[in-house]
Protein backbone atom coordinates (compact mmCIF):
# COMPACT_ATOMS: atom_id res chain seq x y z
CA UNK A 1 0.00 0.00 0.00
CA UNK A 2 1.46 3.56 -1.23
CA UNK A 3 -0.24 6.59 0.12
CA UNK A 4 -1.13 7.32 -3.07
CA UNK A 5 -3.51 3.95 -3.72
CA UNK A 6 -4.21 5.25 -0.30
CA UNK A 7 -5.86 7.84 -1.14
CA UNK A 8 -7.75 6.41 -4.28
CA UNK A 9 -9.27 3.69 -2.33
CA UNK A 10 -10.37 5.91 0.80
CA UNK A 11 -11.76 8.87 -1.41
CA UNK A 12 -14.03 6.32 -3.71
CA UNK A 13 -15.00 4.62 -0.80
CA UNK A 14 -16.48 7.60 0.66
CA UNK A 15 -17.75 8.82 -2.50
CA UNK A 16 -19.68 5.76 -3.20
CA UNK A 17 -21.18 6.03 0.37
CA UNK A 18 -21.72 9.42 0.10
CA UNK A 19 -20.31 10.48 2.85
CA UNK A 20 -19.39 14.58 2.64
CA UNK A 21 -16.81 14.98 5.28
CA UNK A 22 -13.66 16.78 4.98
CA UNK A 23 -10.73 14.66 4.62
CA UNK A 24 -7.28 15.32 5.44
CA UNK A 25 -4.13 12.66 4.26
CA UNK A 26 -1.10 12.64 6.51
CA UNK A 27 1.63 13.94 3.52
CA UNK A 28 3.37 10.70 2.98
CA UNK A 29 1.85 8.48 4.66
CA UNK A 30 -1.40 6.04 4.76
CA UNK A 31 -3.15 8.00 6.82
CA UNK A 32 -6.24 9.85 6.53
CA UNK A 33 -8.55 12.01 8.67
CA UNK A 34 -12.34 12.67 8.27
CA UNK A 35 -13.82 15.36 10.31
CA UNK A 36 -16.96 17.31 10.09
CA UNK A 37 -15.83 21.20 10.56
CA UNK A 38 -13.62 21.11 13.17
CA UNK A 39 -14.94 17.96 14.67
CA UNK A 40 -12.87 15.08 14.30
CA UNK A 41 -15.16 11.78 13.24
CA UNK A 42 -12.93 9.06 12.66
CA UNK A 43 -9.07 8.84 11.44
CA UNK A 44 -7.97 5.43 9.21
CA UNK A 45 -4.59 4.27 8.88
CA UNK A 46 -2.28 1.48 7.24
CA UNK A 47 0.61 0.61 8.55
CA UNK A 48 3.07 -1.89 8.14
CA UNK A 49 4.38 -3.69 10.99
CA UNK A 50 6.79 -7.25 11.06
CA UNK A 51 4.27 -9.65 11.16
CA UNK A 52 2.46 -7.72 8.26
CA UNK A 53 -0.06 -4.64 7.50
CA UNK A 54 -2.37 -3.20 9.73
CA UNK A 55 -5.41 -1.49 9.45
CA UNK A 56 -6.13 1.25 12.37
CA UNK A 57 -9.61 2.86 12.33
CA UNK A 58 -9.36 5.24 15.55
CA UNK A 59 -12.97 7.06 16.47
CA UNK A 60 -12.37 9.84 19.19
CA UNK A 61 -13.67 8.26 22.65
CA UNK A 62 -13.39 4.47 21.20
CA UNK A 63 -10.38 1.90 21.69
CA UNK A 64 -9.31 1.60 18.32
CA UNK A 65 -10.25 -0.96 16.00
CA UNK A 66 -7.06 -3.05 14.14
CA UNK A 67 -8.14 -4.68 11.56
CA UNK A 68 -5.32 -7.49 9.07
CA UNK A 69 -7.84 -6.49 6.45
CA UNK A 70 -8.87 -3.87 3.97
CA UNK A 71 -11.85 -5.29 4.26
CA UNK A 72 -12.49 -5.49 7.72
CA UNK A 73 -11.21 -1.80 8.21
CA UNK A 74 -13.65 -0.79 5.38
CA UNK A 75 -16.54 -2.56 7.49
CA UNK A 76 -15.67 -0.45 10.22
CA UNK A 77 -15.60 2.55 8.53
CA UNK A 78 -18.81 2.59 7.49
CA UNK A 79 -20.21 1.36 10.52
CA UNK A 80 -18.79 4.83 11.69
CA UNK A 81 -19.61 7.00 9.09
CA UNK A 82 -22.81 5.98 7.87
CA UNK A 83 -24.40 3.31 10.39
CA UNK A 84 -28.03 3.15 8.66
CA UNK A 85 -26.62 2.27 5.39
CA UNK A 86 -27.08 -1.55 4.41
CA UNK A 87 -24.43 -3.40 3.75
CA UNK A 88 -24.36 -6.40 1.32
CA UNK A 89 -23.46 -9.94 1.85
CA UNK A 90 -22.27 -12.31 -0.67
CA UNK A 91 -24.80 -15.12 -1.21
CA UNK A 92 -24.00 -18.35 -2.93
CA UNK A 93 -26.76 -20.14 -4.50
CA UNK A 94 -26.41 -23.62 -5.77
CA UNK A 95 -27.47 -24.03 -8.87
CA UNK A 96 -27.84 -27.85 -8.09
CA UNK A 97 -30.58 -26.85 -5.85
CA UNK A 98 -32.50 -25.58 -8.86
CA UNK B 1 -38.70 -32.47 -21.10
CA UNK B 2 -39.42 -33.92 -17.80
CA UNK B 3 -41.98 -33.01 -16.04
CA UNK B 4 -39.57 -31.98 -13.09
CA UNK B 5 -36.95 -30.14 -14.99
CA UNK B 6 -37.08 -25.96 -14.62
CA UNK B 7 -38.04 -24.67 -17.63
CA UNK B 8 -35.99 -21.75 -19.34
CA UNK B 9 -37.12 -18.11 -18.59
CA UNK B 10 -36.35 -15.30 -20.63
CA UNK B 11 -37.16 -11.98 -19.09
CA UNK B 12 -37.84 -9.45 -21.70
CA UNK B 13 -38.07 -6.06 -20.29
CA UNK B 14 -37.33 -2.36 -21.49
CA UNK B 15 -38.76 0.72 -21.00
CA UNK B 16 -42.51 2.05 -21.65
CA UNK B 17 -42.94 1.64 -25.43
CA UNK B 18 -39.69 0.09 -26.69
CA UNK B 19 -41.15 -2.56 -28.40
CA UNK B 20 -41.77 -5.47 -25.99
CA UNK B 21 -44.82 -6.74 -26.68
CA UNK B 22 -44.35 -6.54 -30.76
CA UNK B 23 -41.07 -8.60 -30.18
CA UNK B 24 -42.72 -11.56 -28.30
CA UNK B 25 -45.39 -11.12 -30.58
CA UNK B 26 -43.08 -11.73 -33.46
CA UNK B 27 -41.52 -14.55 -31.57
CA UNK B 28 -44.13 -16.53 -31.06
CA UNK B 29 -44.64 -16.89 -34.95
CA UNK B 30 -41.69 -18.74 -34.85
CA UNK B 31 -41.45 -22.61 -34.73
CA UNK B 32 -38.83 -22.83 -32.51
CA UNK B 33 -40.85 -20.97 -29.94
CA UNK B 34 -44.34 -23.26 -30.39
CA UNK B 35 -43.83 -24.61 -27.24
CA UNK B 36 -43.08 -21.00 -25.79
CA UNK B 37 -46.16 -19.77 -22.68
CA UNK B 38 -45.32 -15.72 -21.63
CA UNK B 39 -46.45 -14.11 -18.77
CA UNK B 40 -47.37 -10.54 -19.21
CA UNK B 41 -47.55 -7.88 -16.52
CA UNK B 42 -49.78 -5.33 -17.25
CA UNK B 43 -49.07 -1.94 -15.17
CA UNK B 44 -52.37 -0.54 -13.80
CA UNK B 45 -56.35 -2.51 -13.92
CA UNK B 46 -56.52 -2.94 -17.44
CA UNK B 47 -54.31 -4.84 -19.46
CA UNK B 48 -53.64 -4.31 -23.11
CA UNK B 49 -50.49 -5.99 -23.51
CA UNK B 50 -52.10 -9.54 -23.73
CA UNK B 51 -54.61 -8.23 -26.46
CA UNK B 52 -51.78 -7.84 -28.88
CA UNK B 53 -49.92 -10.81 -28.43
CA UNK B 54 -51.79 -14.07 -30.60
CA UNK B 55 -51.42 -16.64 -27.73
CA UNK B 56 -53.57 -19.62 -27.18
CA UNK B 57 -55.33 -18.72 -23.85
CA UNK B 58 -53.75 -21.64 -22.55
CA UNK B 59 -49.97 -20.74 -23.30
CA UNK B 60 -50.40 -17.16 -21.89
CA UNK B 61 -50.40 -16.19 -18.28
CA UNK B 62 -51.80 -12.00 -17.66
CA UNK B 63 -50.76 -10.63 -13.99
CA UNK B 64 -52.39 -7.17 -13.63
CA UNK B 65 -52.25 -6.70 -9.71
CA UNK B 66 -48.90 -4.29 -10.46
CA UNK B 67 -45.92 -3.81 -11.33
CA UNK B 68 -44.01 -7.24 -10.96
CA UNK B 69 -40.91 -5.74 -9.12
CA UNK B 70 -42.79 -4.61 -6.20
CA UNK B 71 -45.12 -7.32 -5.49
CA UNK B 72 -43.98 -9.87 -7.34
CA UNK B 73 -42.53 -12.91 -5.86
CA UNK B 74 -46.29 -14.84 -5.22
CA UNK B 75 -47.71 -13.89 -8.47
CA UNK B 76 -45.23 -14.90 -10.75
CA UNK B 77 -44.54 -18.39 -8.61
CA UNK B 78 -48.24 -18.59 -9.00
CA UNK B 79 -48.62 -17.82 -12.83
CA UNK B 80 -45.85 -19.78 -13.23
CA UNK B 81 -47.47 -22.65 -11.13
CA UNK B 82 -50.67 -22.07 -13.61
CA UNK B 83 -48.70 -23.00 -16.58
CA UNK B 84 -47.17 -25.95 -14.96
CA UNK B 85 -50.36 -27.28 -14.33
CA UNK B 86 -51.50 -27.35 -18.07
CA UNK B 87 -48.31 -28.58 -18.75
CA UNK B 88 -48.44 -31.91 -16.54
CA UNK B 89 -52.31 -31.72 -18.35
CA UNK B 90 -50.48 -32.68 -21.50
CA UNK B 91 -50.15 -29.12 -23.01
CA UNK B 92 -46.36 -28.91 -23.97
CA UNK B 93 -44.44 -26.36 -22.76
CA UNK B 94 -40.38 -25.76 -23.03
CA UNK B 95 -39.98 -22.41 -22.40
CA UNK B 96 -41.45 -19.64 -20.57
CA UNK B 97 -41.06 -15.68 -21.83
CA UNK B 98 -41.71 -13.06 -18.65
CA UNK B 99 -42.35 -9.71 -20.24
CA UNK B 100 -42.33 -6.91 -17.40
CA UNK B 101 -44.13 -3.41 -17.38
CA UNK B 102 -41.64 -0.59 -18.94
CA UNK B 103 -41.24 0.63 -15.64
CA UNK B 104 -40.32 -2.62 -13.54
CA UNK B 105 -37.03 -2.92 -12.27
CA UNK B 106 -35.90 -6.31 -13.38
CA UNK B 107 -33.38 -6.70 -10.97
CA UNK B 108 -35.92 -7.56 -8.12
CA UNK B 109 -37.37 -10.19 -10.55
CA UNK B 110 -33.60 -11.76 -11.43
CA UNK B 111 -32.70 -11.86 -7.73
CA UNK B 112 -35.98 -13.93 -6.83
CA UNK B 113 -35.49 -16.29 -9.64
CA UNK B 114 -32.23 -17.25 -8.32
CA UNK B 115 -32.75 -17.37 -4.47
CA UNK B 116 -36.45 -18.21 -4.18
CA UNK B 117 -36.71 -22.00 -3.47
CA UNK B 118 -40.19 -22.27 -5.08
CA UNK B 119 -39.53 -20.14 -8.00
CA UNK B 120 -35.98 -21.89 -8.69
CA UNK B 121 -38.13 -25.28 -8.29
CA UNK B 122 -39.84 -24.01 -11.43
CA UNK B 123 -37.90 -22.07 -13.41
CA UNK B 124 -34.38 -21.78 -14.44
CA UNK B 125 -33.55 -17.73 -15.72
CA UNK B 126 -32.36 -18.08 -18.79
CA UNK B 127 -31.05 -14.64 -20.44
CA UNK B 128 -32.77 -11.30 -19.62
CA UNK B 129 -33.34 -9.38 -22.85
CA UNK B 130 -33.77 -5.31 -22.60
CA UNK B 131 -36.00 -3.41 -25.87
CA UNK B 132 -34.07 0.11 -25.95
CA UNK B 133 -35.73 2.72 -27.90
CA UNK B 134 -33.82 4.34 -30.26
CA UNK B 135 -35.67 7.03 -30.66
CA UNK B 136 -36.68 7.82 -26.92
CA UNK B 137 -33.81 6.11 -25.02
CA UNK B 138 -31.41 9.20 -24.53
CA UNK B 139 -33.86 10.64 -22.54
CA UNK B 140 -35.48 7.50 -21.06
CA UNK B 141 -31.58 6.89 -19.55
CA UNK B 142 -31.30 10.42 -18.34
CA UNK B 143 -34.62 10.55 -16.36
CA UNK B 144 -35.80 7.13 -15.21
CA UNK B 145 -33.69 4.81 -12.84
CA UNK B 146 -35.67 2.30 -13.68
CA UNK B 147 -34.51 3.07 -17.71
CA UNK B 148 -30.97 2.71 -16.49
CA UNK B 149 -31.05 -0.66 -14.48
CA UNK B 150 -33.10 -2.20 -17.31
CA UNK B 151 -30.25 -1.75 -19.00
CA UNK B 152 -27.64 -2.36 -16.99
CA UNK B 153 -28.84 -6.13 -16.13
CA UNK B 154 -29.36 -6.64 -19.66
CA UNK B 155 -27.94 -9.99 -21.56
CA UNK B 156 -29.06 -9.48 -24.56
CA UNK B 157 -29.52 -5.43 -25.82
CA UNK B 158 -32.28 -5.09 -28.37
CA UNK B 159 -32.42 -1.58 -30.00
CA UNK B 160 -35.04 -1.05 -31.78
CA UNK B 161 -36.81 1.69 -34.14
CA UNK B 162 -33.79 1.92 -35.86
CA UNK B 163 -35.63 1.78 -39.01
CA UNK B 164 -37.22 5.11 -38.51
CA UNK B 165 -34.09 6.73 -37.45
CA UNK B 166 -30.77 5.24 -36.66
CA UNK B 167 -28.90 8.83 -37.02
CA UNK B 168 -28.23 8.88 -33.06
CA UNK B 169 -27.66 5.27 -32.20
CA UNK B 170 -23.87 5.23 -32.21
CA UNK B 171 -24.23 7.56 -29.39
CA UNK B 172 -26.76 5.64 -27.39
CA UNK B 173 -24.02 2.90 -28.12
CA UNK B 174 -21.78 4.47 -26.60
CA UNK B 175 -24.28 5.62 -23.92
CA UNK B 176 -25.28 2.32 -23.18
CA UNK B 177 -21.75 0.66 -22.88
CA UNK B 178 -20.89 3.12 -19.82
CA UNK B 179 -23.88 1.33 -18.11
CA UNK B 180 -23.29 -2.24 -19.90
CA UNK B 181 -20.44 -2.62 -21.59
CA UNK B 182 -20.89 -6.57 -22.59
CA UNK B 183 -24.61 -7.26 -23.54
CA UNK B 184 -24.74 -8.40 -26.75
CA UNK B 185 -26.48 -5.64 -29.02
CA UNK B 186 -29.05 -6.71 -31.63
CA UNK B 187 -31.18 -4.26 -34.22
CA UNK B 188 -34.42 -5.84 -34.70
CA UNK B 189 -36.77 -4.67 -37.01
CA UNK B 190 -40.50 -4.22 -36.37
CA UNK B 191 -39.65 -7.14 -34.14
CA UNK B 192 -37.51 -9.56 -36.21
CA UNK B 193 -35.57 -11.63 -34.06
CA UNK B 194 -34.08 -14.85 -34.49
CA UNK B 195 -35.02 -16.59 -31.34
CA UNK B 196 -31.74 -18.31 -30.76
CA UNK B 197 -30.95 -14.71 -29.61
CA UNK B 198 -32.95 -14.36 -26.42
CA UNK B 199 -32.78 -18.45 -25.56
CA UNK B 200 -28.81 -18.05 -24.67
CA UNK B 201 -27.93 -20.74 -27.57
CA UNK B 202 -26.07 -18.10 -29.81
CA UNK B 203 -22.36 -16.67 -28.65
CA UNK B 204 -22.87 -14.01 -31.42
CA UNK B 205 -19.23 -13.00 -31.22
CA UNK B 206 -20.04 -11.74 -34.55
CA UNK B 207 -22.54 -9.94 -33.09
CA UNK B 208 -20.43 -8.24 -30.32
CA UNK B 209 -17.96 -7.73 -33.10
CA UNK B 210 -20.49 -5.75 -35.23
CA UNK B 211 -22.13 -3.84 -32.78
CA UNK B 212 -18.42 -2.44 -31.16
CA UNK B 213 -17.85 -1.42 -34.85
CA UNK B 214 -21.19 0.50 -34.56
CA UNK B 215 -20.07 1.89 -32.17
CA UNK B 216 -17.20 3.70 -33.51
CA UNK B 217 -14.49 2.13 -30.49
CA UNK B 218 -16.65 3.91 -28.35
CA UNK B 219 -17.19 0.81 -25.77
CA UNK B 220 -16.27 -0.72 -23.40
CA UNK B 221 -12.65 0.85 -22.89
CA UNK B 222 -12.23 0.81 -19.44
CA UNK B 223 -10.42 4.36 -20.47
CA UNK B 224 -13.65 5.67 -21.10
CA UNK B 225 -15.14 5.60 -18.05
CA UNK B 226 -11.83 7.09 -16.28
CA UNK B 227 -12.76 10.21 -18.82
CA UNK B 228 -15.68 11.10 -17.05
CA UNK B 229 -16.77 12.03 -13.68
CA UNK B 230 -20.14 9.90 -12.67
CA UNK B 231 -21.79 10.83 -9.67
CA UNK B 232 -22.56 8.01 -6.90
CA UNK B 233 -26.24 7.60 -7.94
CA UNK B 234 -25.20 7.00 -11.57
CA UNK B 235 -24.81 3.41 -13.19
CA UNK B 236 -21.70 2.87 -14.67
CA UNK B 237 -19.53 -0.07 -15.13
CA UNK B 238 -16.06 -0.94 -14.95
CA UNK B 239 -14.11 -3.76 -16.35
CA UNK B 240 -11.29 -5.21 -14.59
CA UNK B 241 -8.36 -7.37 -16.69
CA UNK B 242 -6.08 -9.06 -14.53
CA UNK B 243 -2.98 -9.92 -15.54
CA UNK B 244 -2.17 -12.89 -12.86
CA UNK B 245 -3.68 -15.85 -11.64
CA UNK B 246 -5.84 -15.15 -8.79
CA UNK B 247 -6.03 -17.35 -5.73
CA UNK B 248 -9.24 -18.62 -4.62
CA UNK B 249 -9.33 -16.80 -1.14
CA UNK B 250 -8.48 -13.72 -2.67
CA UNK B 251 -11.49 -13.76 -5.14
CA UNK B 252 -13.69 -14.48 -2.40
CA UNK B 253 -12.72 -11.77 -0.47
CA UNK B 254 -12.66 -9.49 -3.07
CA UNK B 255 -16.78 -10.33 -3.79
CA UNK B 256 -17.45 -10.32 0.13
CA UNK B 257 -15.22 -6.54 0.09
CA UNK B 258 -17.52 -5.45 -3.01
CA UNK B 259 -20.98 -6.21 -1.49
CA UNK B 260 -19.91 -4.63 2.23
CA UNK B 261 -18.72 -1.46 0.22
CA UNK B 262 -21.29 -1.09 -2.61
CA UNK B 263 -23.94 -2.83 -0.84
CA UNK B 264 -27.29 -2.38 -2.98
CA UNK B 265 -25.31 0.04 -5.28
CA UNK B 266 -23.72 -3.16 -6.93
CA UNK B 267 -26.32 -4.60 -9.32
CA UNK B 268 -24.28 -7.07 -11.07
CA UNK B 269 -20.74 -8.74 -11.68
CA UNK B 270 -19.58 -11.43 -14.16
CA UNK B 271 -16.45 -12.18 -15.01
CA UNK B 272 -14.10 -15.21 -16.65
CA UNK B 273 -11.12 -15.60 -14.10
CA UNK B 274 -8.16 -17.80 -14.43
CA UNK B 275 -8.06 -19.06 -10.36
CA UNK B 276 -4.77 -19.94 -9.34
CA UNK B 277 -5.82 -23.11 -7.95
CA UNK B 278 -7.23 -24.51 -11.33
CA UNK B 279 -5.49 -22.56 -14.17
CA UNK B 280 -6.31 -24.71 -16.72
CA UNK B 281 -9.66 -24.66 -15.64
CA UNK B 282 -10.74 -20.90 -16.19
CA UNK B 283 -13.80 -19.94 -13.80
CA UNK B 284 -17.09 -18.42 -14.68
CA UNK B 285 -18.49 -15.49 -11.97
CA UNK B 286 -21.94 -14.51 -11.93
CA UNK B 287 -23.69 -12.45 -9.47
CA UNK B 288 -26.75 -10.09 -9.60
CA UNK B 289 -26.33 -8.29 -6.63
CA UNK B 290 -24.81 -9.75 -3.47
CA UNK B 291 -26.31 -13.15 -5.06
CA UNK B 292 -23.79 -15.41 -6.82
CA UNK B 293 -24.32 -18.79 -8.31
CA UNK B 294 -20.60 -20.83 -7.45
CA UNK B 295 -18.36 -20.64 -9.97
CA UNK B 296 -18.79 -22.44 -13.06
CA UNK B 297 -15.76 -24.14 -14.68
CA UNK B 298 -15.03 -24.19 -18.13
CA UNK B 299 -12.43 -27.06 -19.58
CA UNK B 300 -10.57 -24.61 -21.91
CA UNK B 301 -10.12 -21.00 -22.36
CA UNK B 302 -12.05 -19.40 -25.28
CA UNK B 303 -10.04 -18.57 -27.49
CA UNK B 304 -6.91 -20.30 -25.95
CA UNK B 305 -4.82 -18.59 -23.92
CA UNK B 306 -5.69 -17.22 -20.24
CA UNK B 307 -7.89 -13.64 -20.27
CA UNK B 308 -9.34 -12.83 -16.87
CA UNK B 309 -11.10 -10.29 -16.79
CA UNK B 310 -14.28 -9.07 -14.61
CA UNK B 311 -16.90 -6.55 -15.11
CA UNK B 312 -18.95 -4.39 -12.25
CA UNK B 313 -22.47 -2.35 -12.73
CA UNK B 314 -23.36 -0.50 -10.06
CA UNK B 315 -24.16 2.72 -8.76
CA UNK B 316 -20.54 4.65 -8.28
CA UNK B 317 -18.41 2.30 -9.27
CA UNK B 318 -15.19 3.48 -10.37
CA UNK B 319 -12.00 1.93 -11.72
CA UNK B 320 -9.25 3.16 -9.66
CA UNK B 321 -10.77 2.70 -5.88
CA UNK B 322 -11.92 -0.81 -7.16
CA UNK B 323 -8.57 -2.30 -8.56
CA UNK B 324 -6.68 -0.50 -5.28
CA UNK B 325 -9.03 -2.54 -3.50
CA UNK B 326 -8.93 -5.33 -5.20
CA UNK B 327 -4.85 -5.42 -5.53
CA UNK B 328 -4.85 -4.72 -1.68
CA UNK B 329 -7.00 -7.77 -1.46
CA UNK B 330 -4.32 -9.86 -3.70
CA UNK B 331 -1.08 -9.28 -1.48
CA UNK B 332 -3.20 -9.39 1.70
CA UNK B 333 -3.70 -12.98 0.72
CA UNK B 334 -0.11 -13.64 -0.60
CA UNK B 335 1.54 -12.18 2.13
CA UNK B 336 -0.76 -14.61 4.80
CA UNK B 337 0.19 -17.62 2.74
CA UNK B 338 4.22 -16.26 3.29
CA UNK B 339 4.34 -15.43 -1.04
Amino acid sequence: MTPERFRVLIEGVLAVWRVKRDLSFEAGNCRCAVAEGDQAVVTISFERQPFGGVWRVEEPGRRDRVHPSVGAALKSLREILCPDRSAGRVLFVSESAQ
Amino acid sequence: MNADTPVPMTVVTGFLGSGKTTLIANLLRRPEMARAAVIINEFGEIGLDHELIESSEEDLVELSTGCLCCVMRGDLTNAVHRLMEKRDQGRPIDRIVLETTGLADPAPIVHAAITDPALRSLVNLDRVAVTVDALTAHASLEAHEESRSQVALADVLLITKTDIDDGDVESLLGRIRVINPDAEAHFPVQGDLDPKVIIGENTNQENRSKDRRRAGGVVETSAHHHAHSHGPDEITSVSLRLENPMPAVALTLFLQALAETLGQDLLRLKGIVEVAEAPDSPAIVHGVRHVFHPMRWLDAWPGGAPDSRLVLIGRGVAEPWIRVLLDTIIEEVAEASGQ
